[in-house]
C-alpha cells in the first residue's frame, strides 16, 4: 500500500518518537517513585496466533475492479500463439467445406488436434484436480477447538485457565519471578527477562513442543487488575500487571497441560468479545490486527 | 655458466673460440694487450678464480620525461581497459519478459486486436468504477494506518508501565531480538494444502540468461 506523506508523517513520527524516548529513558534510570501503596504482582501472557492459511474471498468491490483489470488487459494485448492457432484451424475447416474434401493436405489438417480439442484437454485435466475447501467441516460444525476452523482469519488461543479454587478464560497467563539480586540487566541467577518468562509460560500451558515464533523483546499490551481483598492480605500484592507478548504458531502440536489449563479455544479478534471480561478484552484486542 | 677451466685447457683453445660468453661464467679472462716476449706460442691469456658473481651491469640513466611517459602509458592502457569492462556492466541487461519474442515481433500485424471503440457510457462506467476504487482502497488505508497506530500505542503503553515496574527488565525488553530478522512466512494462499498429496512428477529448469 502506497504511503501518502500524511499517514507517512503519523506513522515515522510515531517511530522516531517513540524511538527517542526509548533510547533517552535507556540512558537515564528513573528516580525510586513515591507514593506506591504495595507490591504488584507481574504476570506475562502469550498472544499465539494462527496467521490465515487462505485468502479472504474478493469483495464486491474488489470483483468489479478485477474484472475491469482484466478486460483492460485483454483490449490491449496482442493475440497468443494458442488465438492464432484457432484462428487458422478455423479458416482451414472452412476451406476445407469450401473444397467438399477434395484436397488431402487441407484434409490432413484438420485431422490434427485443434486449439479447441487442446482446450478441452486441458479444462477436462483441470477438473480432474480437487483442491481442498477453503469452507472445512470444523467451520461447518463450529468447532472452536479445531485449526482448522477460519482459514482466513488469525485465531488467537484463549484458554480456561485454573486459578486457585476455579478457573478462568484467559490468554495463557503466567507469573514472573524477579531474581533476588540482578546485577546484569534483567538477567542473573534467579532471574529471567519476561520474553523468557512468556516462553516458559506457554511451554507450561500448552505443552513443549508447540513452535512458536515470539515477536520481540518488548510486550505488546498491558492490563492491571486488583486481588479480592482476601487474596490481597494472602499475598500482601494489590494485584496483577498483567504483559502481553505476541507469538505466531509455525506448527508443532498445542497440547493443553491437563493440571493448569482446563479447556482452550482458537478465536477470531471478533469472537474475543464472548469469551473474555469486558476490561481484560479491550486490553487484548488493542495489540491485535482485527481486519477479519 | 660455470666453467672451471685449468690452465692446460685455456691454453689448448683457440682465441675466437674464446669469445664474450665467457665473460658471463664465473670466471673472468684477461687478455693482456701487450705481447711480451715469450719462448710459447700461446698469448698471454689467463684465467681468474671463480668470482660466483657477475659484475653489476652499468646502469643506464634515462631521461625522466621517458620514464614518466611510459608510467603514463601504462596508466592509460589499464584505465582503458577498466572503462572497457565497466561499459559492459553500465549497459542494461534485455528482460526475456519485456520484450516481445523474435516471432511475435515479425507477425506484429496479424496479432493486433481490431480496435473497438467504447461507448460513452462504456467510458463513463469504467471511469466511475476506478474513482469508486481509489475512494475504497483509500478508505482501507486509513483503516489500516489506525489499526497500526493503535497497536503501537499500546506497545507504547506496555513499555511505560513495564519501566515504572522495573528498570532492569525494561532494558532486557528494548533489547534487539537477533531471531527476529531475517523473518520468512510463506503467505496465504487461494486453497489450502492438501494433506498428503502426492504432487505429479516434474521439475522447473531455470533458463534465465546471467550477465556478469
Amino acid at each position: 500500500m502506497r504511503l501518502t506523506w500524511c499517514s507517512r508523517r503519523l506513522l515515522l513520527g510515531g517511530f522516531q518518537f517513540s524511538c527517542r524516548t526509548l533510547s533517552q529513558a535507556a540512558r537515564a534510570e528513573p528516580a525510586p517513585s513515591a507514593g506506591q501503596a504495595g507490591p504488584w504482582h507481574l504476570y506475562t501472557a502469550v498472544c499465539l496466533q494462527r496467521l490465515p492459511v487462505v485468502a479472504p474471498p474478493l469483495s464486491e468491490m474488489e470483483r468489479r475492479f478485477t474484472a475491469l483489470l482484466r478486460q483492460l488487459e485483454f483490449e490491449r494485448s496482442l493475440k497468443s500463439s494458442h488465438e492464432i492457432r484457432h484462428e487458422m484451424d478455423i479458416a482451414t475447416a472452412e476451406a476445407l467445406r469450401a473444397s467438399e474434401g477434395d484436397d488431402p493436405d487441407l484434409a490432413e489438417a484438420a485431422s490434427l488436434q485443434t486449439a479447441a480439442d487442446f482446450e478441452d484437454a486441458c479444462a477436462e485435466e483441470l477438473a480432474g484436480f480437487e483442491p481442498a475447501p477453503t469452507v472445512t467441516e470444523a467451520d461447518r460444525a463450529g468447532d472452536q477447538r479445531s485449526l482448522q476452523r477460519r482459514l482466513s482469519s488469525r485465531l488467537v488461543l484463549v484458554v480456561q485457565q485454573r486459578l486457585g479454587a476455579g478457573t478462568s478464560w484467559m490468554l495463557p497467563q503466567g507469573r514472573h519471578q524477579d531474581g533476588a539480586t540482578l546485577r546484569q540487566v534483567g538477567r542473573g541467577a534467579a532471574g529471567d527477562t519476561p520474553r523468557q518468562t512468556a516462553e516458559q509460560t506457554l511451554q507450561a500451558m500448552v505443552g513443549p513442543n508447540v513452535n512458536a515464533q515470539f515477536l520481540g523483546n518488548a510486550p505488546w499490551g498491558f492490563y492491571k487488575y486488583k486481588y479480592p481483598k482476601p487474596l490481597q492480605q494472602e499475598s500482601g500484592a494489590i494485584g496483577g500487571k498483567v504483559f502481553f507478548y505476541k507469538a505466531v504458531l509455525r506448527g508443532g502440536p498445542v497440547e493443553p497441560v491437563a493440571d493448569r489449563v482446563a479447556d482452550h479455544r482458537w478465536l477470531t479478534a471478533a469472537e474475543l468479545g464472548g469469551q473474555l471480561r469486558s476490561g481484560y478484552r479491550r486490553a487484548v484486542h488493542r495489540l491485535l490486527i482485527d481486519h477479519d | 655458466m660455470a666453467l672451471s677451466l685449468g690452465l692446460s685447457t685455456v691454453q689448448r683453445l683457440a682465441a675466437n673460440v674464446l669469445d664474450m660468453s665467457l665473460s658471463r661464467s664465473l670466471c673472468a679472462l684477461t687478455i693482456s694487450t701487450r705481447r711480451d716476449i715469450s719462448t710459447s706460442s700461446a698469448a698471454a691469456i689467463a684465467v681468474s678464480h671463480p668470482l660466483c658473481a657477475e659484475p653489476l651491469k652499468k646502469k643506464k640513466r634515462i631521461d625522466p620525461a621517458v620514464v614518466r611517459a611510459r608510467e603514463e602509458r601504462r596508466r592509460r592502457k589499464l584505465e582503458k581497459a577498466i572503462r572497457r569492462l565497466e561499459k559492459s556492466s553500465r549497459q542494461l541487461k534485455p528482460l526475456a519478459e519485456m520484450e516481445l519474442p523474435r516471432e511475435v515481433r515479425a507477425e506484429l500485424s496479424e496479432r493486433r486486436r481490431p480496435a473497438r471503440p467504447l461507448t460513452t457510457e462504456e467510458a463513463n462506467e469504467r471511469f466511475d468504477l476506478m474513482k469508486e476504487w481509489t475512494r475504497h482502497r483509500r478508505e482501507q488505508h486509513v483503516a489500516d494506518v489506525a489499526v497500526l497506530r493503535r497497536i503501537q500505542e499500546s506497545r507504547a503503553k506496555a513499555l511505560r508501565e513495564l519501566r515504572a515496574e522495573s528498570f532492569q527488565l525494561y532494558c532486557a525488553a528494548i533489547e534487539e531480538d537477533p531471531g527476529l530478522v531475517p523473518w520468512a512466512h510463506s503467505g496465504p494462499t487461494l486453497t489450502p494444502p492438501i494433506d498428503g498429496y502426492d504432487a505429479p512428477d516434474g521439475d522447473y529448469v531455470d533458463t534465465t540468461r546471467r550477465w556478469e
